[in-house]
């Protein structure tokens, strides 16, 4: 259970966030978000969420108690076709404020191994730590950033390649402490998205994502699969692949990362 | 020929009212062609050519994007702006970034609007997404839907046009 005193006297002022919800179960953060109207820089919590969803309504399964759910939703003025830094800057933040906090609290753990698969997941050894859903109304400059964390998950669903830091850890990790660390850490690089630093904002998420040349399977918007390999990531959002000799640009799609040939058991 | 509005709306009705689903007419020097579209796409009729001269005919594969609406096209001077067969100026809904079009929120979802639906500001029209940032499109006016310009899925450039609206 989120211990939501402290989270309040850690954030609040301290922090851009200047209102938060919090419930003990609530069926997802986000669709609250989008209910609250005219408010801006809302941070909303819950110890329980029932109904978390990714990408086109697909869910997000997370133990009650046992993860971070969280959604903030801030208004941003951003130049015109520049929405997607707001994606490059909260999946790096997320990934620096959860590297500090494990460098801090358990330095035996190699925070190294954290890297971002595009667009903006986290993975730890290629299994899946972290998923953000970004819900955006560009006319009106607002954005919902949902954010799902496994911390203290231990079992998760075979189907899902899933982690949770307590594998790393091997201790729990004390869910309001990391919480409280995260937003401090976008609270004080916010200003590279405000101030338009988009060049430093790019060059952080792209070194991240180490997975320059390497090798996937990549499921496009209409559900097919393919071989590729990836060539470049692009500023506006684009992964360039290269499938049968040809250079694609994407801006949608799925990869998942093929395993290095050495790892395999011959 | 008489080609004025009048004329051109008589023939529209025509083309709405039975099964003809292409009408042209070619008269003193003046060709006038007017072709139904594809019900996915669009139910009304489409004027894709007129021509005063009748050797100067636009295929309606040469007409680019942005001008494939339902307006009339004079081969000279160009419609700069969109009309309805009503002769209303269209308003067009563009792309605020690179992406993909999405119709709906879920694929087995149904699409957020469909041709022809009144629509009013504030309803969702699509998603436009990069790198899973979904961009839920809204409308900034009252009006109905006269086209939907992109196909589900694909990729749409910045400023893309997306719709065509026609404001009440």
């Amino acid at each position: 259970m989120l211990n939501i005193d402290l989270i309040r006297a850690k954030v609040l002022g301290k922090t851009f966030i200047s209102n938060i919800y919090y419930f003990r179960e609530l069926d997802s953060t986000n669709d609250l978000a989008k209910k609250l109207k005219d408010e801006d820089n809302v941070l909303i919590l819950t110890d329980s969420q029932t109904l978390g969803k990714g990408r086109f309504e697909r869910k997000w399964e997370s133990q009650k108690e046992k993860n971070l759910t969280f959604t903030i939703k801030k208004l941003f003025k951003l130049d015109d076709g520049k929405n997607n830094y707001v994606n490059f800057f909260f999946t790096y933040f997320l990934l620096e404020g959860v590297k500090e906090f494990l460098n801090k609290n358990f330095p035996d753990v190699n925070s190294e191994k954290l890297q971002i698969k595009w667009p903006n997941d986290i993975l730890w050894d290629n299994k899946k730590l972290s998923g953000i859903l970004i819900e955006s109304l560009p006319n009106k400059n607002e954005c919902i950033i949902g954010i799902g964390l496994n911390v203290n998950q231990k079992n998760f669903n075979p189907a899902y390649k899933a982690c949770s830091l307590i594998e790393q850890t091997k201790a729990e990790i004390n869910l309001s402490k990391i919480l409280i660390h995260i937003v401090h850490c976008f609270s004080q690089n916010l200003y590279m998205l405000e101030e338009g630093n988009y060049d430093k904002i790019f060059d952080l998420w792209k070194k991240s994502t180490r997975t320059m040349g390497k090798s996937v399977e990549f499921t496009d918007a209409e559900n097919i699969t393919k071989k590729a390999k990836i060539v470049d990531f692009l500023e506006n959002g684009g992964i360039k692949l290269l499938m049968k000799g040809e250079e694609k640009v994407y801006y949608s799609g799925d990869i998942k990362i093929q395993d290095s040939p050495g790892k395999r058991v011959k | 020929m008489k080609t004025d509005l009048n004329y051109i709306k008589k023939l529209i009705k025509l083309l709405e009212s039975g099964n003809i689903n292409e009408i042209e007419i070619e008269e003193e020097g003046t060709r006038l062609k007017v072709v139904k579209s594809k019900p996915s796409e669009n139910s009304s009729p489409q004027i894709i050519s007129y021509s005063p001269q009748p050797q100067v005919i636009q295929s309606p594969v040469s007409i680019p994007p942005p001008e494939q609406t339902t307006a009339v096209h004079k081969a000279e001077p160009k419609a700069e702006t969109p009309v309805s067969p009503a002769g209303k100026e269209l308003i067009e809904v563009r792309s605020p970034i690179v992406g993909t079009f999405y119709r709906a929120p879920s694929p087995n979802a149904e699409p957020y609007v469909q041709v022809g639906q009144q629509v009013s500001k504030g309803t969702i029209l699509c998603i436009v997404e990069a790198m899973k940032l979904m961009n839920e499109i809204e409308c900034e006016y009252d009006g109905k839907i006269v086209k939907i310009m992109v196909e589900n899925a694909q990729p749409v450039e910045y400023n893309q046009v997306l719709f065509l609206i026609e404001p009440l």
